[in-house]
C-alpha cells in the first residue's frame, strides 16, 4: 500500500470515527498529505522540524476545510491528532 | 376549474413569492457553510503565523525598518485578527488590511532563518502555511 493509500484509508476511518466534515475529498487530501509528508521526511534533522510538523498539520487542515462542530471542537482537534502523528510518523520513518 | 385573471395573477405571484423564498435561503445557506467551512482551519494556523508575523515586525523595528508607531499599528491589527477569527466575524476579517500585514510574516520566517533557529526546508513549510493561510483570509474575506 502506497503513502497516499494509506493516508485515505487514516482520512476515511478519522472521519468515519469523528463525524467531522471535509470540503476536500480523501483521495485528494491524502495526495497534498503525502506530498508534505515527503517534504517532513527530508527535513527531519533540521532546527525547527517541529515548527515545520506544526505548519503541515495546519497546512493539511487549510487545504481540508474542517467544517466546526458547533458544540463539539474537540472532534476536529482529535482529527487533527491524527493527521499530526501521521504526518511525524511517515516523515521520520521515510528518513 | 375556473381561472380568472385574479387568481392566475395570485397563482404567478406565489410562484414568484416561493422562488424568491428558495434563492434567499441558498444565498444564506453559501456563506454561512463558507464561514463554517474557512474560520476553523484559519483559527488553528493562526497562532503559528502570528508567531512569525510578530517575529518580523520585531525584527524590523530592531533594524530600524519599521517605525514604533507604525510596529504599534501592525501589532493592534493582528489582536484584531485574532479577535475577529475567535468571534468568526466576517466584517471584521474583511477591515484587516492582510496584504500590509502579511510581508512581516515573511519577515518573521526569513529572521529565524538568518538566525538559525529553523532550516531552509523548515522555512519551506512556514512559508506554505502563510500562503495557505492568506488564500484562506482571501476567502474569508470574499464572502458575500
Amino acid at each position: 500500500m502506497s503513502t497516499k493509500d494509506e493516508f485515505k484509508a487514516l482520512i476515511e476511518a478519522a472521519v468515519a470515527e469523528t463525524g467531522v466534515k471535509l470540503k476536500e475529498a480523501p483521495a485528494k487530501l491524502a495526495a497534498y498529505m503525502a506530498e508534505r509528508a515527503t517534504h517532513l521526511s527530508t527535513i527531519s534533522s533540521e532546527p525547527g522540524f517541529d515548527q515545520a510538523v506544526r505548519a503541515e498539520r495546519n497546512n493539511v487542515a487549510l487545504r481540508a476545510g474542517i467544517a466546526a462542530h458547533d458544540m463539539a471542537s474537540s472532534v476536529d482537534y482529535q482529527f487533527l491528532g491524527l493527521i499530526q502523528g501521521a504526518l511525524r510518523m511517515v516523515a521520520v520513518a521515510e528518513e | 376549474m375556473n381561472r380568472t385573471p385574479t387568481t392566475i395573477a395570485a397563482l404567478v405571484l406565489a410562484l414568484a413569492l416561493s422562488v424568491f423564498a428558495v434563492a434567499t435561503i441558498a444565498s444564506c445557506a453559501g456563506p454561512r457553510s463558507k464561514s463554517v467551512t474557512l474560520f476553523p482551519a484559519a483559527e488553528l494556523a493562526w497562532p503559528a503565523v502570528s508567531e512569525d508575523f510578530h517575529r518580523g515586525v520585531a525584527d524590523g523595528l530592531e533594524d530600524g525598518d519599521l517605525p514604533q508607531p507604525a510596529a504599534d499599528e501592525l501589532r493592534s491589527e493582528a489582536e484584531a485578527l485574532g479577535r475577529a477569527l475567535d468571534a468568526r466575524d466576517v466584517d471584521a476579517v474583511r477591515a484587516v488590511p492582510w496584504p500590509i500585514m502579511q510581508p512581516w510574516v515573511d519577515r518573521g520566517i526569513d529572521d529565524k532563518l538568518l538566525d538559525g533557529e529553523i532550516g531552509p526546508g523548515v522555512a519551506a513549510s512556514l512559508r506554505e502555511q502563510l500562503a495557505k493561510f492568506t488564500s484562506t483570509i482571501d476567502d474569508i474575506q470574499g464572502i458575500l
